[in-house]
């Protein structure tokens, strides 16, 4: 394979930055290519003669007295004045002749008498130091004389002084971007960020766009956008580089806030209309909150930036995961109404004399879980269609031994007593997907990426690329991915690649920006199209969509989209569906897109949940063992009276379509584990269940001697191998072994208090005697080793349920 | 010179510091505990890296004493960070702090305008270089020259990469592009001034 000269590989290698693999790789690659050699020897030797003109090139200094102020801040603070410290055009034409000493005693006044008006915060002192502020988070450029004969820049600079070592008066460091004397938050990397909308400030007629600023508290502000490029969008928008972030130690004494006017410095500005250089109704606002600890400090959302300027620009608060204690994370209040889901209609008790038989289809979603988890801990109550019951039980692996035999997964069924309803039974069906021996299938993936403008969201767009990324990182040679993305006009952004060329991939990943209305029919169409083009017979062929479920234009009809999704099923390509963001997301839509499309569908809110589904779950997400799974289960009548399937009410199916082979039902993927629970009135308990009438034509049925075998039910179970057409029976008699919950295994245990908090959070009127509290300590007795932490999480969410759910007294 | 020696001397562990990119990723030392383990580190990244801050910084700004500004701010971050990185991550993580702070005073200033070649040698009390040699000069000038002619982004990478020798990884932690987009930029860039470069030695 000769290289193509475009391949970003050539200039790393010249330049040594291929490590071990991919460098043998190169080396290998080039002793076979000649024109690929002389290339290389060329971009090395350009190098060197970069390196050497670039570094002959002539570096300037510090001055002396800057020097000397760093190395003093180094030998441990102490005062650096304003002499030292220069700051731009004003101190060049200020006045040279002042002598320092003479300069840094009056600065040491006045920064006193600011000191102590801050600290003693009067009326009549207030608009002089908003003035200053005002121009600080000015646009102007022109540093010509401030008004009050004050030095702009020293005016600044004791501001700064005051808040960065507050009760020091002059004392102190010179403030810049990072937290000076104070505990940064526990994780240093803690960044958030904010949108600030350009084109409302604009005036340099740049393209309207939102930039986003991270603040990190070590390293100060960095820009997602590329700001150097000056291509305009920089103009208009300014805060305070100098107000600082904030951990606070304990509660305000006292919340003072300030007010100003923006400082009118351009005809594009707004009015100005009494002529006195300040904007009439831009307003500047900061709040300050004042401790015994810490004195006079900005005031945060707990720790963030804190200016908030009126109209034009909202603090909008962190958006990382990675959430300092105190802050509550921005929910989208408006956004909320748009989330839909399907009514949920709860199982009822079913009597077994009417009706025996319970079919369903098995679902491996878990996207419930962690959508209730993002309500949660947002602080509000999750939606009762939100928390669909098997989903939140089949989020968590149990302990379930592997297949043994010739089918791709085992089934066990166990019996105990119900944690609710002590009279009832409480029966646990689990299936576990054969896990991925050694090596898995290839995979043939097209990403079909939604980056219409509402995935624009630190949340939706970059998670996307972030868990994409993760996925891309575990593809090998043997694999390949293609990336398609819809917004308005759909096309694909990286033809079908091998899967170790990581160079393309993650560069097309990088490269992706969100913009347009969403056309979802286009996009799905090409991406089944290239998986088509690049089929692997027999592997694994995916189309992994991501997306917050926003299907503005086009196949809006979700009917019609169904249908679409439906169709291409069938070429045997599968779809798994990611969904991302809030406010938008379409919930209902791409669940059922992932049960039409033969694949699962998962709710990506944080990294570590790409994590789990695209790294540690990698093998259940791309890869189906068994398709069109489902599960018949008969009763024996002399042993049962009725019986209440918990969950799975959208994945019931009609009796007749056990059997019937084109009938579409669940897939479980590599190492999936598949949770079924039923909740049994055994017979003799005397239910108390609406009935039917006594038949007019046909008598009551007649028992076979099966029903005094002394089972409890029978569990049949059709599945098909990925590409077969005709399903596989499995049968399964279960006895009841009179168990009670608490002899049960942790397993049973834990997901017994899943379904519990489940029928909570949907206020079930068969919850029965449960409560968070009787659901967290049985959870919390079936925690099992928890290898990754997620029924301890689970324990959390309980607690966090404790706020938002009304709750009965307990017994 | 002197006191890296001597630093050198009594710190034989640290004979990795400044200049020599290490592999590690392991970045961040636990904090300092001591103000005079401090204050040698800052002076020793003063006496290292004050010259090619101050010429990175001069990418951002126009203006000396504004890129002054930008590089005694960045140093009295070195002295106030509670962590700071050891040894090859120092250099990256300066860079990325004069970064930073360069482009918070050009959103505060709203000032970009691009750097011309010519502009940057002409300032006002700065030495000339030191060579004299006229077809020396003229070739480097002409490599300035083309390097200004860049893009942007492929402009900063290509100093960051060669006038101040940072790994991939390092440019890729101070200006925020992931390393294969970096990869990407520099082999574009590369590829313009082969071909720049070539022209013009064909006309020579």
């Amino acid at each position: 394979m000769n290289l193509d000269a475009n391949d970003p590989r050539l200039t790393a290698y010249a330049l040594g930055e291929l490590e071990d693999t991919e460098r043998a790789e190169m080396e290998r690659l080039l002793a076979g290519d000649e024109s690929a050699r002389r290339l290389v020897e060329e971009i090395r030797r350009t190098g060197e003669l970069l390196a050497r003109e670039l570094g002959a090139e002539h570096c300037p200094h510090l001055s002396d007295a800057q020097r000397r102020a760093i190395e003093r801040q180094a030998d441990g603070g102490g005062v650096v004045s304003l002499a030292e410290r220069r700051r731009g055009r004003c101190w060049s034409t200020a006045g040279l002749g002042r002598s320092v000493a003479g300069l840094a005693a009056s600065l040491f006044v006045v920064a006193t008498v600011f000191g102590v008006a801050l600290l003693n915060f009067q009326a009549a002192r207030g608009p002089r130091v908003v003035d200053r502020l005002s121009e600080m988070s000015s646009e102007r450029v022109d540093h010509t004389a401030p008004p009050h004969g004050m030095e702009r820049d020293e005016v600044a600079m004791i501001w700064e002084d005051q808040l960065a070592q507050p009760g020091e008066g002059a004392e102190g460091s010179v403030g810049s971007d990072e937290v000076s004397g104070e505990k940064a938050p526990v994780d240093g990397s803690v960044c958030y960020e904010w949108n600030q909308p350009v084109d409302s400030f604009s005036t340099t007629g740049g393209t309207a766009s939102k930039e986003r600023y991270y603040y990190d508290p070590a390293l100060g502000t960095r820009s997602s956008g590329d700001i150097v490029s000056g291509d305009g969008g920089g103009g208009g928008h300014d805060w305070p580089a100098d107000a600082k972030p904030k951990v606070q130690s304990g509660p305000p004494a006292r919340e003072i806030t300030l007010r100003g006017h923006r400082v009118a410095n351009s005809p594009a500005d707004a009015a100005d209309n009494d002529g006195d250089g300040l904007c009439d109704s831009d307003l500047v606002e900061l709040s300050m909150t004042e401790t015994r600890d810490e004195g006079v400090r900005p005031k945060g959302d707990g720790n963030g930036r804190i200016v908030s300027i009126n109209g034009d620009w909202e603090f909008d608060g962190p958006r990382t995961e990675t959430l300092v204690p105190g802050t509550t994370p921005l929910g989208d209040e408006e956004g909320g109404l748009r989330e839909a889901y399907d009514r949920i209609v709860d199982n009822p008790f079913k009597r077994v004399a009417d009706d025996p038989l319970s079919t369903f289809s098995i679902d491996v979603d878990t996207a419930a879980y962690a959508n209730v988890r993002r309500f949660l801990r947002s602080g509000t109550r999750p939606p009762r269609d939100a928390a669909r019951i098997e989903e939140l039980i089949n989020y968590f692996t149990y302990d379930y031994p592997q297949p043994a035999g010739e089918h791709p997964f085992s089934v066990n069924v166990d019996v105990a007593s119900c944690p609710w309803t002590p009279d009832h039974r409480l029966v646990r069906i689990g299936l576990q997907g054969r896990e991925m021996a050694g090596g898995r299938p290839a995979c043939n993936l097209v990403f079909l990426l939604d980056v219409s403008g509402s995935m624009n969201e630190p949340n939706k767009l970059p998670l996307v690329k972030e868990a994409l990324s993760m996925l891309a990182n575990q593809l090998t040679g043997s694999d390949r991915v293609a990336m398609v993305v819809y917004a308005g006009a759909s096309g694909l952004v990286l033809p079908t690649t091998p899967g170790d060329d990581k160079q393309a991939i993650l560069t097309a990943l990088e490269n992706l920006q969100a913009g347009g209305s969403t056309n979802g029919g286009e996009g799905i169409e090409l991406a089944y199209k290239t998986a088509a083009e690049s089929f692997l017979e027999g592997q694994a062929n995916r189309v992994i969509l991501c997306t917050d479920g926003d299907f503005n234009v086009g196949v809006t009809d979700r009917g019609a989209l169904v249908r679409l999704i439906e169709e291409k099923a069938k070429t045997g390509v599968f779809l798994s569906v990611l969904g991302f963001g809030m406010g938008n997301l379409q919930d209902a839509t791409l669940e059922q897109l992932a049960d039409k499309g033969n694949g699962n569908y998962a709710y990506i809110d944080t990294s570590a949940e790409a994590k789990k589904v695209l790294v540690d779950q990698l093998g259940g997400t791309l890869v189906t063992i068994a398709k069109d799974v489902k599960i018949q289960v008969e009763f024996n009548p002399l042993a049962v009276e009725a019986f209440r399937l918990i969950g799975y009410e959208n994945r019931v199916l009609q009796h007749q379509d056990f059997n019937d082979d084109t009938k579409d039902a669940g897939e479980i993927g590599a190492g999936h584990t598949v949770t079924a629970l039923y909740e049994i009135v055994p017979s003799g308990t005397g239910a108390d269940l609406p009935g039917v009438d006594p038949l007019l034509y046909q008598k009551p049925r007649e028992l076979t001697d099966a029903a005094n075998s002394g089972e409890l039910m029978n569990v049949s179970l059709r599945y098909k191998l990925p590409d077969a057409d005709t399903s596989t029976l499995l049968i399964e008699p279960v006895v009841d072994g009179g168990a009670g919950i608490g002899e049960a295994a942790d397993d049973f245990r834990f997901a017994a208090a899943v379904a519990g908090f489940g029928m909570i959070l949907r206020d079930s009127e068969h919850k029965g005697a449960a409560t968070l509290d009787s659901v967290r300590e049985l959870a919390a007795g079936g925690l099992g080793t928890d290898p990754h932490g997620y029924r301890t999480e689970f324990l959390e969410l309980v607690e966090l349920a404790k706020a938002v759910v009304p709750q009965a007294t307990g017994e | 010179m002197l006191s890296l020696a001597r630093f050198w001397a009594k710190n034989p562990g640290h004979g990795a510091f400044l200049g020599v990119r290490t592999q590690a990723d392991a970045r961040w030392v636990m904090r300092q505990t001591e103000t005079d383990q401090r204050a040698e580190q800052v002076r020793i990244a003063l006496e290292a890296y004050e010259g090619p801050l101050l010429r990175y910084a001069l990418r951002f700004t126009t203006d000396v004493e504004t890129a002054r500004d930008i590089v005694q701010d960045t140093f009295l971050s070195l002295c106030r960070a509670e962590r700071v990185p050891c040894d090859g991550g120092l250099k990256a993580w300066l860079f990325t702090v004069c970064r930073n702070r360069a482009l918070d005073l050009w959103r505060k200033e709203r000032r970009m305008t691009p750097l011309d070649e010519t502009q940057l040698r002409e300032r006002p009390g700065e030495t000339p270089p030191a060579s004299t040699v006229l077809e020396r000069r003229e070739r480097a000038d002409h490599v300035l020259a083309l390097v200004g002619a860049l893009p942007e982004r492929q402009q900063e990478v290509i100093r960051l990469k060669f006038q101040e020798g940072l790994s991939y990884r390092e440019i890729s932690e101070v200006t925020g592009h992931s390393v294969s987009h970096v990869g990407v930029l520099l082999h574009h860039a590369m590829a313009t001034l082969r071909r720049r470069l070539s022209e013009f030695a064909a006309e020579a």
